[in-house]
């Protein structure tokens, strides 16, 4: 049951995937969350400014390789306060060495996303059980 | 210019043999066709085999001039011990008892030449020569052969991307229904299937490009050289797009004149018309015009395809025949693409030895015009052989 106490939380995702976006907003939505959405890393880093979102989702792979841990660099650059999730496919954040701590993730996720997972963690994070 | 250094081993137990060796290469500046500058010569010696095996671990000499007879292991013991680990290196033989069957047998073990003593410092001079151009010649081949396998394990990695980025899409929309985050109708799920349905469409037609592709690239497809005509070939292709083009109100234009003959493989022909001609409907406006054109002059064959379709900016156009471009954006992001079907075009035009440019403006539409040279002399493949019939 979504908190109705709460205003509504902010999501942004940054994937050049629409249908990945897409996917990730409806099983936000659903769970009360507000969505925001950009297709690359430059859009994104506007958009966090503009709508000020509670936490991220940045794709890992996107049109420039490992372009996502980019703008995850720069958001911890920025001081940007929320928590960060990569979004990788399955062997990827090895492949490329990921480093959680030093670019300031607060996690993984792999692709395909479990929505459980995802929603549970996100609420966790930003404190909206327990 | 600066010349090319290669290192070189002397092993001989007698001291005259190896100072008449770096004397005789010390000065001497070869001429090869494998490299710009000239190549000289820098010589170590080794008086033993086994100083010959310790030398070689710890220098890498490209050529090595090894006596027969050492006071230690034989010349052959080195050579056996050597050949497994000579990669870029070759290794002459020198010897007083010249005979085929020793020759034979140095062949055998690993060794590139062979030097009868005694010799004279230009014979000397030859075999260095020779052996030099042979050593660049390996060490060109094999950078060739590393840099076609970077490009292949690139493609690879792209290719897997592009081939994980639909089942990723299509396992997230099926997330969804399960979790039935868009409430218990199944009719509120619609719009779901269909990209599914879409991006499943958008992984086969990948799947069928990369077969053109590749089999173009192998050189393992047997072409079928012969006078063709394109007209019906132009003909067919636009039969199979304008259910398509009716549907979106699209103008399909092509002035059917006389035969085009051209000599090629009628199956490259309509890949090629199938590819433009398809991408000027799919990317063009409701209610706009494809236009094909075919023009022959003395110098060329020239094939032009236009659209009024959504355009490209110039940074876009030039990136568009290599492996995987897809322009992506919103205005392209429900139109099935693999990114492959403009570098199967011009990988194909290239076989004709032809090119193809675009010019486009946003908005407004693109024009695509391969030029082709004359019809005779029949076209080679793209390794420069000559055709496989």
């Amino acid at each position: 049951m979504p908190e109705r106490s709460i205003q509504k939380k902010t999501i942004l995702v940054i994937d050049d995937d629409p249908d990945i976006r897409a996917a990730l907003r409806m099983v936000l939505e659903a769970e009360g969350f507000s969505v925001g959405e950009s297709a690359n890393g430059e859009e994104g880093l506007k958009t966090v400014e503009r709508i000020q979102p509670d936490a991220m989702i940045i794709d890992l792979m996107m049109e420039n390789v490992d372009s996502g841990t980019t703008v995850a660099q720069q958001l911890k650059a920025e001081g940007y306060p929320g928590p960060m999730y990569m979004l990788s496919s399955a062997g990827d954040a090895v492949r490329y060495n990921l480093d959680a701590r030093e670019l300031g993730l607060a996690g993984i996720f792999q692709k395909p996303i479990d929505p459980k997972l995802l929603i549970t963690t996100l609420k966790k994070a930003l404190k909206m059980v327990g | 210019m600066d010349s090319t250094v290669l290192q070189v081993l002397v092993v001989d137990d007698d001291p005259g043999m190896r100072s008449g060796v770096s004397r005789a290469l010390a000065h001497f500046k070869a001429a090869v066709p494998e490299v710009d500058g000239k190549i000289r010569f820098e010589v170590e010696q080794a008086a033993s085999g086994h100083e010959a095996l310790e030398k070689f671990q710890r220098l890498h000499p490209q050529l090595v001039f090894l006596d027969f007879k050492l006071p230690d292991i034989t010349g052959f013991d080195v050579l056996d011990q050597l050949s497994p680990q000579i990669a870029d290196s070759l290794i002459i033989m020198m010897t007083a008892y010249a005979s085929i069957e020793t020759a034979v047998r140095a062949t055998k073990h690993g060794a590139y030449d062979f030097l009868a003593k005694p010799f004279t410092p230009d014979e000397l001079r030859t075999t260095a020569r020779k052996a030099a151009e042979q050593v660049l010649f390996k060490i060109k081949a094999k950078k060739l052969a590393e840099e076609k396998r970077k490009l292949r394990f690139e493609f690879i990695s792209v290719l897997s991307h592009e081939l994980k980025a639909p089942l990723a899409a299509i396992e997230g929309y099926l997330n969804v229904a399960k979790a039935q985050s868009l409430g218990a109708s199944i009719d509120a799920y619609t719009p779901v299937f269909d990209r599914c349905v879409f991006r499943i469409e958008q992984m086969r037609k990948l799947i069928f490009d990369l077969l053109d592709l590749t089999r173009i690239e192998s050189g393992q497809k047997i072409r079928h050289l012969q006078e063709t005509d394109l007209v019906p070939i132009v003909q067919r292709v636009l039969e199979t797009v304008a259910a398509e083009a009716n549907q979106r109100g699209i103008e399909l234009r092509f002035d059917a004149q006389n035969a085009v003959p051209y000599y090629a493989d009628p199956a490259e022909m309509e890949m090629i018309f199938n590819n433009l001609v398809s991408n000027a409907v799919k990317y063009n406006r409701e209610g706009g015009q494809v236009e094909i054109q075919l023009s022959v002059t003395p110098e060329a064959l020239c094939i032009r395809v236009s659209d009024t379709g959504i355009g490209l900016t110039e940074q876009e156009a030039s990136r568009l025949f290599q492996d995987f471009v897809r322009i992506r954006n919103a205005k392209t992001q429900d139109i099935l693409g693999s990114g492959l079907g403009l570098s199967t075009v011009k990988k194909l035009v290239q076989l004709y030895r032809g090119e193809i440019h675009v010019k486009s403006t946003p908005d407004v539409g693109s024009t695509f015009t391969i030029s082709l040279p004359p019809s005779s002399p029949p076209p080679i493949a793209e390794n420069g052989e000559s055709e496989r019939r």
